[in-house]
């Protein structure tokens, strides 16, 4: 009953987004195709680079197609349903965050569905093209799993770092940073960082189970790096939840500190 | 239960950073930030019946918006309670949801670029309503209010005027019990004003919906609410109907002259000139110190008078003296 | 006189930007992990191709190339949307018949956050560059003639950006024009990847453009300079800079026109 109730809510809120989208259809155009050409020319980038640098260790042209192809769906896939998690710190720090408080739906939920990106069919779109072509079709459902399971990461990455602005009250530039920074380090293969770097990349900064392990995943299947990657999905969704809400806790309480000059 | 809202003893203080100004200022606030305490809200009581219609006024600062984000479960107090038709807005948040609406003046609920029948649709939905529900509920409300002409336009083509009875189509959309407007007809003209205090009147009468509103406007007040609080540097400093404010707090009398004779007064400890020309006088007598009877006596011993107006202060003036906290006395008149 | 006064101007929205002190750090953020990124990137490819330099960059040279495109490039993204916001909310409105005013006054501000951005996130980049590959050979005597061209390559790319804001007279949005913008300077203004890198039709078609200007050419005069280049780059970005001036007024004409006939 519940669960219906938010799957109703949520096509409501992109019934909403779409219409507001053709509102100007131009514009959407402008947005959708802005982004097929910022796709593509990372594209024509890594091709020209792999022109110049055949093989870097073991990893080449094809490897990044992969990767491009899960890094843009699942980001798609994220922005288009879950926008606001992108935005959470503006919500934070602005005081939109008041409207939803008063309202008869679960808060995290609600504020993370309220807008979608522009831009996000762009990627879906692109990410969906460069799968279809690359990846062989027996493969194709484990691309759709292990795409939700990315823009599941991302999401809740994105919900950590957002929840920053409840402690310091204004975190837009940190955490557009941090979000932006994870989406670069994961647009990268995995083998160029080693040691420490790749601990981190892998574990605390999720950039590695975001993008990484599912394009190792997409080309040699291995059960236990599978497992690995749900366990890590559930783990970092739960934390989300979790560090949103003490922090909406101590927003309500009004502890947060106003700097006044 | 006849009381919709108990307030009891609320306070809520909050911890603000100062930084003292220029260059030396921004590097203290970053390596030793100086804490002040503000009691924002530091022991309101009240209780508002169900069907009231009541106006929250204060000045900036004065604990008006926190207690109104209290109320409406955008924050916790400190310490007190709040019960709102018996319920706590922190501990059942969701199920009070159901029965409150709000309209915050200056955060528009509308999506900005598509028609307000789009929003209506949304909010249906955030308020679980039944389809046929919602169907007979939105004709009913867009007769009401009016909107059919202009509902399938996008918003921002919208008079705000337009806008504002859509909003109110939105908040009442799910038959809350009760209505929290904050600042409802701020930044609107004279005569979208009128409209929309009519339309908060009809709507506490018919829909029998429990209202709250705060304003700077002392109009809205004026015209609409039957009951005003003050609220001034955290504290209640008046609960009572309107024309008890303006009888308890009324010391002070505006005379008006034109004289056929040019104008003879001189000026007394109880009297202030306001305006004074060849044929006429302006005059603000304070009864705490005289009567009135005295000072038109003095003025028509030494004047032939034309005409005579005598007037009650705006009521700004009255709520300006309770903000600054002058001392009130009760008087009478003549 | 006018310039006081538009010092002024920049003066306040500085120290208003400097009450935001840690906004600027934490822009500087994102770039450091692009640095390191790259730092990463590069010394896989050096090992692997057992290169001791490429097209004459060495390792050290290349991050410290990137280090310069970023605190150059990043600068201010949303000129383009605030002079969008500007005209969309009529703040123009004061300017409409004094273009010169405008444009002077959104140069001014964003100039000066501009160097301060420069500075910080080169001051972060060379941590990250110095701690992942060290140092390489620079001449401190160059500074100012770097300098110079930093500052015209930052000039050139705020008339751009000013001149693209415009737009918003006839667009909705400008923010997607802004976006395509960022990435042509990004690939083929050579910010990540010096031009010597590319194949030379593109590295042609780049030396037609204005992109390169903006970060490639002062990145590499940075690295490796020759004052019979820097010469010719400066010429080349002033003329820009004129191009940009002439396109931008021409806008702003034709942006009052429609103004004037719409009634805003």
């Amino acid at each position: 009953m519940a669960v219906k109730d938010q799957f109703r809510l949520l096509w409501a809120y992109l019934g909403m987004s779409l219409k507001t989208l053709l509102e100007y259809r131009l514009n959407a155009l402008l947005f959708i195709g802005s982004m097929i050409i910022n796709d593509l020319a990372w594209m024509l980038f890594w091709l020209l680079f792999f022109t110049r640098f055949p093989n870097v260790n073991g990893w080449d042209f094809s490897y990044m197609i992969i990767l491009y192809a899960v890094i843009c769906f699942s980001y798609g896939l994220a922005s288009g349903i879950f926008r606001n998690a992108n935005k959470l710190q503006n919500i934070i720090a602005n005081g939109t965050l008041d409207y939803f408080l008063p309202l008869p739906k679960n808060i995290l939920y609600h504020l993370l569905i309220e807008k979608s990106s522009q831009y996000s069919l762009g990627d879906i779109l692109f990410g969906l093209v460069l799968a279809v072509i690359f990846i062989p079709i027996y493969n194709f459902p484990l691309f759709l799993i292990l795409s939700l399971l990315s823009a599941t990461i991302i999401i809740s990455f994105q919900i950590i770092i957002g929840s920053i602005s409840f402690y310091i009250g204004n975190s837009r530039r940190l955490s557009a940073s941090l979000n932006g920074g994870v989406m670069s380090l994961s647009s990268y293969p995995l083998s160029i960082y080693h040691g420490i770097a790749r601990f981190i990349i892998l574990f605390l900064i999720p950039a590695g189970f975001l993008a990484g392990v599912p394009v190792e995943l997409l080309k040699s299947f291995n059960l236990t790096w599978f497992l690995l990657l749900t366990g890590f999905t559930i783990a970092i969704l739960l934390i989300a939840i979790g560090v949103f809400y003490k922090g909406l806790k101590r927003y309500e309480s009004g502890n947060q500190m106003y700097v006044r000059s | 239960m006849t009381n919709m809202i108990e307030i009891k003893n609320l306070k809520k203080s909050f911890k603000v950073i100062t930084k003292e100004p220029g260059l030396r200022g921004y590097i203290n606030a970053i390596i030793r930030p100086k804490h002040k305490i503000v009691n924002a809200v530091n022991g309101i009581s009240m209780t508002i019946k169900k069907g009231e219609l009541v106006a929250f006024i204060g000045p900036n600062g004065a604990g008006k918006s926190t207690t109104l984000k209290m109320l409406s479960g955008i924050l916790y107090p400190d310490s007190g309670t709040i019960k709102i038709d018996g319920l706590n807005p922190q501990k059942d948040r969701i199920k009070l949801a159901y029965r409150m609406g709000t309209i915050f003046g200056q955060k528009p609920q509308l999506w900005y670029h598509l028609p307000a029948i789009d929003t209506f649709y949304l909010f249906s939905k955030i308020y679980d309503m039944d389809p046929e529900i919602y169907k007979k509920r939105l004709e009913y409300l867009i007769e009401k209010f009016d909107i059919k002409e202009f509902m399938d336009q996008p918003v921002r083509k919208l008079s705000l005027g337009q806008r504002m009875r859509c909003e109110f189509v939105l908040a009442l959309l799910h038959k809350p019990q009760i209505l929290f407007l904050d600042e409802p007809t701020i930044g609107l003209d004279i005569v979208v004003k009128k409209n929309i205090r009519e339309i908060i009147k009809k709507i506490n009468k018919e829909e029998k919906v429990t209202i709250l509103l705060t304003s700077h406007d002392v109009g809205d007040i004026e015209d609409v609410a039957n009951r005003v609080v003050i609220i001034n540097r955290g504290i209640i400093v008046y609960n009572g109907t309107f024309s008890n404010l303006r009888k308890e707090y009324l010391n002070k009398k505006k005379i008006k002259i034109i004289s056929e004779t040019p104008v003879v007064f001189n000026n007394h400890s109880a009297t202030k000139i306001i305006n004074q020309s060849k044929y006429s006088l302006d005059l603000e007598v304070d009864l705490t110190k005289t009567s009135l009877k005295e000072i038109i006596d003095i003025i028509m011993k030494n004047n032939k008078i034309e005409d005579i107006s005598i007037e009650d202060p705006e009521i700004e003036e009255i709520i300006e003296d309770i903000y600054n906290g002058k001392e009130m006395k009760i008087t009478r008149c003549g | 006189m006018w310039l006081s006064k538009y010092l002024a101007i920049a003066k306040i929205n500085f120290k208003n930007e400097f009450t935001y002190f840690w906004d600027f750090l934490f822009d500087s953020v994102f770039i450091a992990i692009i640095i390191f990124i790259y730092s990463q990137l590069w010394a896989i490819l050096f090992s692997t191709g057992h290169y001791s330099d490429i097209s004459g960059y060495t390792l050290a040279m290349l991050v410290w190339y990137l280090v310069m495109t970023e605190s150059i490039i990043d600068f201010i993204s949303y000129v383009v949307d605030n002079i969008g916001d500007d005209i969309k909310q009529g703040n123009i409105a004061n300017y409409l018949n004094k273009p010169y005013n405008y444009i002077i006054y959104i140069y001014t501000i964003h100039i000066v956050m501009g160097f301060v951005s420069l500075i910080l996130t080169f001051l972060l980049g060379s941590i990250v560059a110095a701690v992942t590959v060290g140092g390489f050979s620079f001449n401190f005597l160059n500074i100012p003639f770097i300098l110079i061209t930093i500052f015209l390559a930052m000039s050139m790319n705020l008339l751009i950006m000013t001149f693209l804001g415009l737009f918003a007279f006839w667009m909705e949005d400008v923010s997607a024009v802004n976006f395509i913008y960022q990435k042509f300077v990004f690939i083929i203004g050579g910010t990540l990847i010096p031009l010597e890198f590319f194949p030379e039709w593109l590295a042609k078609i780049s030396s037609f453009l204005p992109f390169s200007y903006l970060a490639y050419y002062p990145a590499k005069l940075f690295i490796n300079f020759n004052l019979h280049q820097f010469l010719d780059v400066v010429a080349v970005q002033i003329l820009w800079c004129i191009v940009f001036i002439f396109l931008i007024l021409f806008i702003y004409k034709k942006a009052i026109k429609k103004v004037s006939i719409n009634g805003g």
